[in-house]
């Protein structure tokens, strides 16, 4: 699909707030998402592409990381049994990339989503995961903001028995 | 893991399972504030799985301690999927149909090191043998 005529085209997407952002084709099609959306409405339009379920904070955010992994090659089709080497590692540009709130973490993670971008979706998991590895429950909760609702007993409880919920 | 991913998700996110069932009845009867739960818990299961599928057994068991609703989320049949491959990627062979005993209990079992009876911490592992768990010397010897 990538024609020399790609390389100059621009694609323009809005936002749910209704914002115009105008980015290189190599750009946006890092999301799958758009990318099957372009190759529907073909070559010939200048359609905008609306985004209902990304604001336009976000959309920079996720645009910035488009736009430095422009030249990425198209990831490796996940083999089925890497279940056993799962890395945590993430690249020095992503892992500061990735160093924003936990409100704009979420986003971002919804909006890799919903754009289909797995890589990027992959560094949002992972940096969530880092949060939780290696924490004690009640590390768990400062981190994300949790309140215990647990008594005492049931905490004792639960970590002994460990029965599945719908057994108790 | 045994079951396809496939059958798994659409047992663990379909619109009547149970994990969504759990999920609604704790979030409109509660009072206090989620804080960032709530976004932990709102975002779509698959990713949430994708983020469990990095954890290990220990990480699992802190994260279903650390509140109700995690606890009911993550510690259900449903969930028995992730725990099984999170074992299998800590080299945990599958558990035995014979064994009276669930993938949550096998990991803290083998992972944690605290007396299962008295809660003594930083234990070598000394396990009952009939009753599938781990305890300190002193509660070993007391039966």
């Amino acid at each position: 699909m990538s024609t020399t005529e790609d390389k100059t085209r621009k694609v323009k997407l809005v936002t749910s707030d209704n914002e115009e952002f105008e980015v290189d084709w190599e750009v946006a099609t890092r999301s799958v998402l758009i990318k099957h959306m372009l190759e529907d409405i073909g070559e010939s339009e200048e359609q905008a592409i609306p985004l209902p379920n990304v604001t336009a904070n976000v959309l920079k955010k996720v645009l910035e990381w488009c736009e430095h992994h422009r030249k990425d090659p198209e990831p490796a089709p996940e083999s089925s049994d890497d279940n056993r080497k799962r890395t945590l590692e993430i690249g020095d540009w992503d892992a500061k990339f990735i160093q924003v709130d936990q409100e704009m973490l979420f986003e971002i993670i919804l909006a890799a989503n919903y754009l289909d971008i797995k890589a990027l979706l992959d560094v949002g998991c992972k940096t969530v995961a880092n949060m939780i590895k290696g924490k004690q429950p009640e590390e768990i909760r400062k981190m994300f903001n949790i309140v215990n609702d647990f008594t005492p007993e049931e905490e004792a409880q639960i970590k002994k028995e460990n029965e599945w919920a719908e057994d108790r | 893991m045994s079951e396809p991913p496939g059958r798994l998700l659409r047992l663990v996110t379909g619109p009547n399972s149970r994990a969504v069932g759990v999920r609604k009845r704790r979030f409109y009867g509660r009072r206090k504030p989620l804080g960032m739960l709530e976004k932990l818990l709102s975002i779509p299961l698959d990713i949430f799985f994708n983020i469990l599928k990095y954890l290990g057994p220990v990480d699992l068991l802190s994260l279903a301690r650390s509140c109700g609703a995690l606890h009911e989320v993550l510690v259900t049949r449903q969930m028995k999927g992730v725990w099984k491959a999170c074992l299998d990627a800590h080299n945990v062979p599958p558990l035995p149909d014979n064994i009276p005993i669930n993938e949550v209990q096998l990991a803290a079992m083998l992972f944690e090191n605290s007396c299962q009876a008295c809660g003594a911490q930083a234990l070598k592992n000394h396990f009952h043998d009939t009753l599938l768990v781990r305890l300190c010397l002193g509660c070993l010897e007391y039966k």
